[in-house]
C-alpha cells in the first residue's frame, strides 16, 4: 500500500502544507498516510513561515523544493491570499502547482484565488471520509495525470 | 361784449376755449364764440361753476347739476359754500376775505382734493381746481370739479393691497430683500432683520454684498453687470444654495431663490431667503447615520462570515475527529459507544448546514450576483439533475410547463428552484411518492411560477411563519432541515422584486408561488 513511488517522479513526492489548525494538519497527515504512493509532508504553520521555507532562508536552509502547495487561505500573520501571491510573483516558486484547501466556500475567495493563479480550489469537506477521497483526488491527479515542472527540471538536457 | 359769459376770459388752460381765442382773432364773431363755449359748459364731463368774489355763483353747468343734485336755477346767483359741508361751508366766506386782503393763495392755481355736498346732504370727494380771473375789473374764480369717488375707491383699493403686502412681507418667515440693478437694498423685511442681525436701516441704501461671505461679496457687482450686458441667469429664476454672512461675520447657509420684476423700467430683484442651518444640520445627521447604519451593517455582515468561517472549522473538526474515532477506534467501543460518535457526528453535519445557510442568507443581502438572460426550462432541467439522487430515491415524478426566457441572477433563481423542489420533494407523507409541477405565466411585468406538490401540507395559521429564518414546523427527526431554506427563497425572491406566497391546506398539497419582476428585452 505505501511506499509506491510516484511514476512521474522516480521518488517520494515532496508536499508542503501551509495550515494553522492542528486538527486539520492532523487530519491532512492521516489522510496523507493511508495514500497509494509515498510522499513526504512539510507543514508550514503559518504564511511567513511557508515563504522562509520556500526561498531556503534560515533555519530552512536544507529544505526541499516541494512538487505541490496545499494552502489554507485563513492564516495568522500573512494570510493564504498574500502568501498565493509572493508564490506566483516570484519566478522560481511560480511554476510550483497550488492547491488551496480551506474552509472557506465563498465565492469571493473562489474568484479572488484564481485571479492570483491558484492552479485549484478545494473546500475542506465535512467529514474525514471526503477528506481522504478529496486527498486521494489530489494524489492521482497531480502525481499520476499531469506532468509537473519539477519532474521536468530535472531531466537531463538531450 | 355783455353778451359774452363771464366764463370765456378764464380757463385759458381749456383747449377749447383758446380755439375760441383764435376765433376771436381770426375774426370769427363773438356772438359765434359765446355759442361755442356755451356747448362746451353744456357737454362738459366735469363739472365747473363760476364764482364772483363774494362767492356768489354766476355759472353752474349740467354736469355739476348732476354732481350736486340741484339745477341750475337753484344755486345761480347763492353763495357757493351751500355746495360745502363744514367747516368749509362755515369758513368759505373767510377764505374769500383772506384771499382779497392778503392775496394768500390756499387753492387757487393749485387745486386739492376736498368734498362737495349734495342737494340730500350727502358727501363726496371731489378733486376741484380753482382758476382766477378778472373781468371788467371784477375778480371772478372758476372751479373745476370732477367726482373722484371711483377714483378714491380705486386707490383705496391699492393701498389696501400694498397694505396687505406690506403685512405679508413683514410677517413672512422667508426673508424677503428687493434689490435695484446696481445691488442697492431697497427693502429689507423683519425676517431678514432676525437672519443676519442687522436693523432694516442698516441694510436699505447699503450694497447688498454686505450680507454676503467671499467670494460672493467680491463678484456680486460684477454678477449684476455679467447679466446687465449678457443677460445670462446664474440665479435669477432659479434658486440656490448659497451663503449668508450675519452682521457678527458668521456664516449660515441658505437657500435663496431669486426674481426679476420690472419697476418703471429699471429691473429689480426679490430675493426670498430661507435659514436652512436646521435642514442641513438634518440632512448631515441622516448622512453621519446612514454611514453608521452601513458600517455596521458591513461589520455585521463581516462579523457573520468570520464567525460561520471561525465556526465552520470547529464544526468540521468535532466531524472529521468522529469519523476518524470511529474508523480507527470504532471497533473498541460497544454498540452504545458507537452510537454516541454516530450521534455526534449527524449534529456536526446539521451545525455545518446550518452554518452554510446563515452564510448564504447574510450574502443574499450584501452581495450582488450578476443578471442575464437564461433560459428557464435549462435551468430547470439542472437543479432537477442536482437534485437526482432524491429524485430517485424517493421515486419523485417532477414534471413541468415550458420556462421563459428571463432576466435575473441565474445562480439565485436555480437556488430557489432548488429549495422549492427539494422542500416539495422533502415534505410527503411517508410511503408516499413525491408529485411535483412547475408551472410559469408571463404577464405585462412580471413572471410568474409556481411549483405544487402532493405533499402534507401547511396549516394556514403556520402559513406566514414558514418564511421566517429558523422557523421550522417539524423535528429533525420527522424531516431534516435547518428552517433557513424559505428564508432564503423571500430573500432571493425579494431581490428579483418580487413576491413569495404560499396555498396549502394540511394533506392537500401545497403550492408555493413567485413572481419575478420583468426586465424588458434586450437590456
Amino acid at each position: 500500500m505505501t511506499d509506491s513511488m510516484p511514476a512521474v517522479l522516480g521518488r517520494p513526492a515532496e508536499l508542503m502544507l501551509v495550515e494553522d489548525n492542528y486538527g486539520d494538519i492532523l487530519l491532512t497527515q492521516e489522510a496523507f498516510k493511508t495514500c497509494k504512493i509515498s510522499n513526504r509532508l512539510h507543514v508550514a504553520r503559518d504564511g511567513e513561515e511557508a515563504l522562509k521555507m520556500l526561498r531556503k532562508e534560515p533555519p530552512y536552509g536544507d529544505q526541499v523544493t516541494p512538487d505541490l502547495i496545499l494552502l489554507d487561505l485563513n492564516l495568522p500573520r500573512k494570510d493564504g491570499r498574500e502568501v498565493l501571491a509572493e508564490i506566483k510573483g516570484t519566478r522560481e516558486l511560480a511554476k510550483i502547482p497550488v492547491v488551496i484547501l480551506t474552509g472557506s466556500r465563498a465565492e469571493l475567495d473562489v474568484i479572488r484565488s484564481y485571479e492570483l493563479n491558484a492552479n485549484c480550489y478545494i473546500a475542506k469537506p465535512i467529514d474525514f471520509k471526503q477528506l481522504q477521497t478529496v486527498v486521494n483526488s489530489i494524489q492521482d491527479f497531480w502525481f499520476s495525470v499531469v506532468l509537473l515542472p519539477s519532474q521536468r527540471s530535472r531531466e537531463p538536457i538531450s | 361784449m355783455n353778451e359774452r359769459p363771464p366764463g370765456a376770459v378764464f380757463t385759458d388752460s381749456d383747449r377749447s376755449v383758446t380755439a375760441l381765442r383764435e376765433d376771436a382773432r381770426n375774426g370769427t364773431g363773438p356772438h359765434e364764440s359765446a355759442e361755442q363755449l356755451r356747448a362746451v359748459l353744456d357737454t362738459a364731463v366735469d363739472g365747473i361753476i363760476l364764482i364772483d368774489a363774494l362767492g356768489n355763483i354766476r355759472i353752474f353747468n349740467p354736469a355739476c347739476e348732476k354732481l350736486f343734485g340741484y339745477q341750475q336755477n337753484e344755486v345761480v346767483g347763492r353763495n357757493v359754500k351751500m355746495l360745502m359741508p363744514s367747516p368749509f361751508h362755515q369758513e368759505h366766506d373767510r377764505y374769500l376775505e383772506d384771499y382779497r386782503r392778503s392775496g394768500e393763495r390756499k387753492i387757487i392755481g393749485i387745486g386739492r382734493e376736498v368734498e362737495g355736498r349734495r342737494k340730500d346732504g350727502a358727501t363726496f370727494p371731489m378733486a376741484l381746481s380753482v382758476g382766477e380771473a378778472h373781468h371788467d375789473g371784477e375778480q371772478l374764480f372758476v372751479g373745476i370739479i370732477r367726482d373722484i369717488t371711483e377714483q378714491n375707491q380705486f386707490k383705496e383699493a391699492l393701498e389696501e393691497g400694498a397694505e396687505q403686502l406690506r403685512a405679508v412681507v413683514d410677517t413672512a418667515v422667508d426673508g424677503v430683500i428687493l434689490i435695484d440693478s446696481r445691488g442697492i437694498v431697497r427693502m429689507f423685511n423683519p425676517a431678514c432683520e432676525q437672519l443676519f442681525g442687522y436693523w432694516q436701516d442698516e441694510v436699505v441704501g447699503q450694497n447688498v454684498k454686505m450680507l454676503m461671505p467671499a467670494p460672493f461679496h467680491d463678484e456680486h457687482d460684477e454678477y449684476l453687470e455679467n447679466y446687465r450686458r449678457s443677460g445670462e441667469r446664474k440665479i435669477i429664476g432659479i434658486g440656490r444654495e448659497v451663503e449668508g454672512r450675519r452682521r457678527d461675520g458668521t456664516k449660515f447657509p441658505m437657500e435663496l431663490s431669486v426674481g426679476e420684476v420690472r419697476h418703471k423700467n429699471e429691473p429689480l430683484f426679490v430675493g426670498i431667503i430661507r435659514d436652512v442651518t436646521k435642514r442641513r444640520q438634518a440632512e448631515e445627521q441622516r448622512e453621519l447615520m446612514m454611514k453608521r447604519l452601513t458600517e455596521s451593517d458591513i461589520e455585521r455582515g463581516h462579523f457573520a462570515h468570520v464567525a460561520a468561517h471561525d465556526l465552520g472549522q470547529s464544526v468540521r473538526m468535532v466531524s472529521s475527529f468522529c469519523g476518524l474515532l470511529s474508523t480507527h477506534y470504532g471497533d473498541r467501543l460497544d454498540e452504545r459507544g458507537r452510537e454516541y460518535i454516530a450521534l455526534m457526528a449527524a449534529a456536526a453535519r446539521t451545525m455545518s448546514a446550518l452554518l452554510d445557510d446563515l452564510v448564504e442568507h447574510g450574502r443574499l443581502d450584501f452581495e450582488k450576483e450578476n443578471e442575464a438572460w437564461f433560459d428557464a426550462d435549462k435551468s430547470l432541467t439542472d437543479v432537477l439533475g442536482s437534485l437526482s439522487e432524491t429524485i430517485e430515491a424517493t421515486h419523485a415524478v417532477v414534471t413541468h410547463d415550458e420556462l421563459p426566457m428571463m432576466c435575473a441572477s441565474p445562480v439565485r433563481f436555480a437556488r430557489l428552484l432548488q429549495n422549492l423542489i427539494g422542500n416539495a420533494i422533502k415534505y410527503v407523507a411517508p410511503g408516499v411518492a413525491p408529485r411535483v409541477h412547475v408551472s410559469a405565466r408571463t404577464t405585462a411585468d412580471e413572471w410568474i411560477f409556481s411549483v405544487a406538490d402532493n405533499g402534507i401540507g401547511i396549516d394556514p395559521k403556520y402559513q406566514a411563519r414558514i418564511f421566517e429564518p429558523f422557523k421550522r414546523l417539524h423535528t429533525a427527526s420527522q424531516y431534516a432541515g435547518t428552517g433557513m431554506g424559505l428564508a432564503i427563497c423571500k430573500k432571493i425572491v425579494q431581490g428579483f422584486g418580487g413576491q413569495l406566497s404560499v396555498e396549502s391546506r394540511p394533506t392537500q398539497g401545497s403550492t408555493f408561488t413567485f413572481s419575478i419582476k420583468r426586465a424588458q428585452e434586450g437590456t
